[in-house]
């Protein structure tokens, strides 16, 4: 049995919505390829093309870890098993946002819509801010009130999300946060390369768990 | 030191004793602890231990575990209590003795997660229904010519079995290092007070498995996780290297079969003139209902999956049958001194404390929910066709923890903390292996190896 995605979008009249697929029991790594998908679809809506079938694999470029992806007609299917035989196949980084480290080989028409999909950027970091908390409320632990700093160009930009006692503060540059609450990011990545945050350690645990929800979607 | 101290150390440790090691083992079963000057030990063996709670929260890769919310005796490196159950002093060997504890709260509260207050608590569940628990183990391990110095140098890759590389299983020619190696093993065993019922040739090369007696889980717990130290020590000792792993290499996997019985004042009532007793077959109703979860605990690390081959040994499926050892349960009937259930899933790589609690908790489910079986397997248990009645075991710990986290029995009977905690740890480890190097694809990648070989 597969995971089909939700709907993505309202059906347009006179039109078929694209799916993503996800099969069962995925990898960490499908997991996060299909959420990028199902983002980049709900953002695009794309038609369902007509062309032939093909497997795509997608490798990560510093582990072992790997994923194909189907692409039929009106659907990407993400799967943990590897064709023998694929059509195409792309190399990423799977911290850097899924940009690939050397261009696509093989059937090319396959692969660099996948690429534009799996590369798109995060929107802008307060419309991601409030996506990510009102899709972790239900999270057990999660803070009353998030406050995002916003450390621009222009000075420190903040917004506070929620009400209650327990805060948890997270600050970084736009492009940071928007990463890290789009799920585009690793929250321990991110860590590395300058974001801050302010809580307890139980509160970094309860929201990397925030974190792997938009990013693997657990 | 003052006299009164040095009495009351002198009550406690043995003569000569010039250090104590308080031992228990965290979530993976790992045997942890520290040692403490004899005054040291006799100021707090009966208040405690200090010990900063992350022990809870470190994975076999010393990265703190993430992803779940901590109940509130969790916080930024809080102290929990390790208290040592003096029955369990051992003169471990001359000038240090040992003792086995458990983790407590401030307020006398058992530590919710701790491994071995939850089988206690689980044992003592069954005692108030009169039930007697007894318990026995098979302890697989695999025995490698090179020393553990040797082994980090290989990254634990391409070792050379000990007592030869052919065929296995019974062999009585194995040669004398591995014999020799067996043989120093169970005197210390003798020496400890820890009673064992046989050693042989297993299945793999190098492979041997050695039996603990009959006896109290919680004893038998003990006697377990200080075996495994001996034959860790005992090989370093001789130069060589044992591997508790459920695989150590890309052969053969090995387990740790847990032989189960309940009696009442002596009787054992697991056995019926004609067949399986009443109060056996409603445990093995428990332990089949709960079996798909219980596989997040008794295998409880990615390599333990690896096992899961059909005609290798490990059981693949959800099943029970009078002495069937193809399927995950044996029943073994017709005497009232042997008629007890094997119950044949837990890798060699287990917590011991929590095999036994899962176990406790899958007979007292059985007993007390009125669990009746499925039918028994008569034939073989493994390459059964898909989509019949007899399900498999979750293969991968991916779908082991969504098996534990719907499991509404093992919630009630583990707790909802210990639950809750569990499959977040194993989400962790599950992520750890997925994202840091390790290759599902593979036979055994590196990753594991290098994770797993030494602990627990």
């Amino acid at each position: 049995m597969n995971q089909a995605a939700p709907p993505l979008t309202s059906p347009q009249p006179g039109s078929v919505r694209h799916r993503v697929v996800l099969d069962d029991d995925a990898t960490p790594m499908a997991r996060l390829i299909a959420r990028r998908l199902r983002t980049w679809c709900e953002e695009h809506r794309p038609e369902p093309h007509a062309q032939a079938g093909g497997w795509v694999v997608v490798r990560s470029h510093d582990t072992p870890q790997l994923a194909a992806i189907h692409v039929g007609p009106g659907e990407w299917r993400v799967s943990n098993a590897i064709p023998e035989q694929p059509h195409a196949d792309m190399t990423v980084a799977l911290n850097a946002r899924l940009s690939p480290v050397q261009p696509p080989s093989g059937n090319t028409s396959l692969a660099e819509p996948l690429v534009v999909a799996l590369t798109a950027p995060p929107g802008a970091w307060r419309e991601t801010a409030a996506e990510f908390w009102e899709c972790t409320r239900d999270i057990t632990g999660i803070p009353d009130v998030l406050v995002v700093q916003a450390h621009g160009s222009l000075g420190v930009d903040e917004l506070r999300l929620g009400a209650g006692p327990v805060e948890y503060g997270i600050a970084g540059s736009p492009d940071q946060l928007a990463g890290v609450f789009s799920g585009v990011d690793d929250i321990f990545t991110a860590l590395e390369s300058g974001l801050t945050i302010k809580g307890t350690l139980a509160q970094l645990s309860v929201m990397t768990a925030a974190s792997w929800r938009v990013r693997y979607g657990f | 030191m003052g006299s009164d101290v040095a009495e009351t150390t002198t009550s406690t440790t043995s003569e000569g004793s010039r250090s104590v090691r308080l031992e228990a083992t965290n979530h993976d079963g790992s045997f942890l602890g520290k040692i403490v000057s004899p005054a040291k030990f006799a100021s707090g063996r009966e208040s405690g231990f200090a010990f900063a709670d992350i022990l809870f929260a470190i994975d076999l890769g010393n990265e703190i575990v993430f992803g779940d919310a901590y109940p509130d005796w969790r916080g930024n490196l809080y102290d929990i209590q390790m208290v040592p159950d003096l029955s369990t002093m051992v003169e471990w060997r001359p000038g240090l003795d040992a003792v086995i504890g458990d983790y407590w709260l401030k307020d006398g509260s058992p530590v919710p997660i701790c491994p071995r207050n939850l089988l206690r608590r689980l044992v003592a569940q069954l005692g108030e229904h009169g039930l007697a628990v007894t318990t026995a183990v098979e302890i697989e391990a695999t025995l490698f010519e090179e020393s553990i110095h040797d082994a980090r140098l290989r990254g634990y890759r391409d070792l050379t079995p000990l007592g030869g590389s052919t065929g296995a299983t019974y062999h009585l020619a194995r040669s004398g290092d591995w014999v020799a190696y067996m043989e120093a093993v169970v005197s210390r065993l003798d020496d400890l007070g820890i009673v064992w019922e046989a050693w042989t040739d297993e299945a793999a090369a190098g492979q041997t498995e050695l039996n603990l007696a009959p006896q109290d889980p919680l004893v038998l717990a003990d006697a377990w996780v200080r075996t495994r130290q001996v034959m860790r020590e005992v090989a370093f000792d001789r130069g060589h290297t044992v591997s508790f792993m459920a695989k150590p290499t890309a052969g053969f996997g090995q387990g740790a079969h847990v032989n189960v019985s309940l009696s009442r004042d002596g009787v054992n009532l697991f056995h019926a003139a004609d067949g399986p007793s009443e109060l056996m077959t409603k445990s093995v109703g428990g332990l089949l209902a709960t079996m798909a979860g219980a596989t997040s605990v008794i295998m409880p690390q990615i390599t333990s999956y690896r096992r899961l081959v059909d005609l290798t040994g490990p059981p693949t499926t959800i099943s029970w049958g009078v002495n069937n050892k193809t399927a995950a349960v044996r029943a073994i009937v017709g005497h009232p001194k042997y008629s007890r259930l094997e119950y044949r899933v837990p890798g060699a790589d287990v917590n011991p404390y929590l095999a036994l609690a899962v176990v406790a908790a899958g007979m007292l489910a059985g007993i007390e929910r009125d669990i009746e079986p499925p039918a028994q397997v008569s034939h073989m248990a493994w390459c059964l066709p898909p989509g019949g009645d007899v399900p498999r075991i979750p293969d991968t710990m991916s779908k082991a923890f969504e098996a534990l986290g719907s499991d509404s029995i093992l919630r009630a009977y583990l707790g909802e903390e210990f639950v809750d905690f569990w499959i977040a740890s194993r989400r962790w480890e599950w992520m750890e292996f997925h994202t840091k190097g390790g290759d599902p694809h593979a036979d055994l990648s590196a990753w594991e190896s290098r994770r797993y070989f030494e602990f627990p």
